[in-house]
């Protein structure tokens, strides 16, 4: 009986994975497909849509601006994310609530309707749309990520760590960089790379934020989209899939954190 | 000359008071114990030694010198914590040299500091272990040598014992009392166990819902409590209130409420004011026949009797009072059996008198 449960219970995680990912395994598969329109029945396995795809200067270009932007905005994303954490955790605030809904409101706004106010904001401001630009939206776009991450982390401190700290001769700083930020590191960890990815695939907040030399690779492969569908444009959703997937594994085994459960 | 003193502390959380006007003096060298219960703002008054709270009046002086106003990284006040608050994250070194390695010290003054500081709490040889491996007791050891290791100018120690089994725990006090003698330290000890207070303090400081109810020696506060609350905090009491029939000189004699008449001793009471008689258990005599020589000897009952292995512990009731009654299990002991009919019996100079203001 007990041996039913426990292959009825696999059975079923099988069959959610398989759910979740199976869209995701099909890309893949269509990715090594020699057949030259997308998606077609499988005729032969090749390497050629990923020769196309690391001879395609667009989508290299691209990947690189990606890169960077991810990588900035989920830096400050999750800065930002340990002083509000830090403030909304540790300290009675006046007005707390209030400051936690505004700090997850973009969540709540449509990323379309985020990449459209900031193009607004940005052109009554006279100012130009550039890669800052784009890094300071994405932030904001996923600073709530980070910001529940590093909240979660920051629940399970023990703060009489920092007063055991103090009492030793750390002031402020010093208590947060010795004790505080290591003990939360998995939660600094797991919110950047959430945020990280977050930014890297995001397309609709970018939608209205980008030029021709700022095109992240979303919005290229959007582009590249509108005008044909061949199995290249799988190679770089599988690249970008397989990618993660590494990066996850080492991060996992470097900082023994589980990031997905 | 006091070394830390306590001028009219005030200290409120949300409307509920804390600490009233607390005023306190701890001289050089001292081992100073806060006592209460639960609640009675002794850890709130560490708190506020420690520079972790803020006083909303009062003074705190630290060597003759006013600190309230010093944040807590620059006081050199160290504190042992009731649950460790070791770091996880360093190890038994890194832990122990972490005030040293705050206030910049060369790496080597800090190995060989922290050796010495585990050499005093006598736990070597496990200074590249992380806190969870080690047991309760070790990682108390760790505690108290991380906070000697900065050499501090005062040692705090709030509950330090509570996580501890029994005999782990007297263990640590003798320690604890060891290390104080050995470094020399002035200590402020945290506790609600009078057993740790009477065996540990130089001074205890008994407290009470954010007051200082008496302050005295260990024999001194246990033999003289100053009020029927210190009275019934320290060991058995048994407390009969009434009123003053009769006073002569320190003899006072009162009508209980349980109807006895109970002649102990007592100061400056006017007859008809309210008091209360205390006596402790271990003070009260039980016996067959009527005891000719006692000033106070009433017939009772036995009603409950425990045993306790070292002692036996019975309930009479004398008239309308209750008295408990602790006897010491040696041979010869005579033995009561609940329901016999006895005398209860004490000296007048075990039965002491005190304003009943509770």
């Amino acid at each position: 009986m007990k041996r039913l449960a426990g292959s009825v219970n696999s059975l079923f995680l099988v069959l959610v994975y398989l759910f979740v990912l199976g869209p995701a395994l099909v890309i893949v598969a269509d990715s090594f497909n020699s057949a030259t329109s997308f998606p077609s029945p499988f005729e032969s396995a090749t390497l050629k849509w990923y020769r196309q795809m690391l001879a395609h200067d667009e989508f290299l270009a691209s990947m690189q601006i990606s890169a960077i932007v991810a990588l900035l905005s989920a830096l400050i994303a999750t800065a930002l994310a340990i002083f509000a954490a830090y403030a909304l955790i540790r300290h009675p605030l006046r007005g707390k609530n209030a400051l936690s809904t505004f700090l997850m409101g973009p969540l709540l706004v449509p990323q379309i309707v985020i990449g459209l106010a900031m193009l607004q904001l940005i052109g009554q401001l006279g100012l130009r749309i550039g890669l800052t630009g784009l890094v300071l939206v994405h932030a904001v776009y996923i600073l709530p990520f980070a910001l529940r991450l590093v909240m979660a982390s920051l629940a399970r401190f023990e703060f009489v760590l920092e007063e055991a700290a103090q009492s030793l001769g750390a002031g402020r700083l010093r208590t947060l960089w010795h004790v505080t930020l290591p003990m939360i590191r998995p939660g600094l960890a797991s919110g950047f790379i959430f945020a990280f990815i977050l930014s890297f695939v995001n397309l609709p907040v970018s939608l209205f934020l980008t030029s021709p030399q700022t095109a992240t690779l979303p919005i290229v492969m959007f582009a590249y989209m509108e005008s044909r569908i061949d199995p290249l444009i799988a190679a770089v959703a599988s690249a970008i899939l397989i990618a993660t997937a590494v990066a996850s594994l080492v991060l996992e085994r470097v900082f023994r954190l589980r990031l997905f459960g | 000359m006091a070394y830390l003193e306590l001028k009219d502390i005030r200290k409120a959380f949300k409307g509920h008071v804390a600490l009233h006007s607390l005023s306190l003096l701890v001289r050089e060298g001292e081992l100073m114990c806060l006592l209460g219960p639960s609640g009675c703002g002794k850890t709130t008054t560490l708190r506020v030694i420690a520079g972790f709270e803020s006083a909303d009046a009062g003074e705190v002086r630290l060597g003759g010198q006013e600190i309230s106003g010093v944040p807590p990284q620059k006081r050199d006040i160290g504190v042992v914590f009731q649950s460790y608050a070791l770091f996880p994250h360093l190890t038994v070194n890194g832990n122990v040299g972490f005030g040293l390695k705050m206030r910049g010290t060369p790496a080597a003054e800090i190995e060989q500091a922290v050796r010495e500081a585990l050499k005093v709490v006598r736990l070597e040889g496990v200074g590249e272990r992380l806190p969870k491996q080690l047991s309760g007791g070790q990682q108390q050891r760790v505690a108290l040598a991380r906070a000697v290791a900065i050499r501090p100018r005062l040692l705090l120690l709030d509950e330090p014992l509570s996580n501890l089994d029994a005999k782990l725990r007297e263990e640590m006090r003798e320690e604890i009392k060891r290390i104080q003698r050995e470094v020399g330290i002035t200590m402020v000890f945290v506790t609600h166990d009078q057993i740790e207070a009477l065996a540990l303090a130089d001074r205890i400081a008994l407290m009470e819902q954010g007051r200082l109810i008496q302050i005295g020696v260990p024999a001194d506060i246990y033999e003289r409590p100053a009020h029927p609350f210190v009275a019934s905090f320290f060991g058995r009491a048994n407390l009969m209130r009434g009123s003053v029939a009769e006073v002569q000189g320190e003899r006072v004699r009162i009508e209980t409420r349980g109807g006895l008449q109970a002649i102990g001793r007592g100061r400056e009471f006017a007859v008809g004011s309210a008091a209360v008689g205390v006596v402790k258990h271990e003070r009260v005599q039980l016996s067959r026949a009527r005891p000719l020589a006692a000033a106070n000897a009433f017939a009772a009952r036995i009603v409950g009797r425990t045993f306790l292995g070292a002692t036996v512990q019975y309930a009479c009731t004398a008239n309308a009072e209750s008295i408990g009654v602790t006897q010491p299990n040696v041979p010869g002991a005579e033995c009561f059996e609940p329901g016999a009919d006895v005398f209860v019996s004490w000296s007048d100079e075990d039965c002491l008198v005190l304003a009943d203001i509770a």
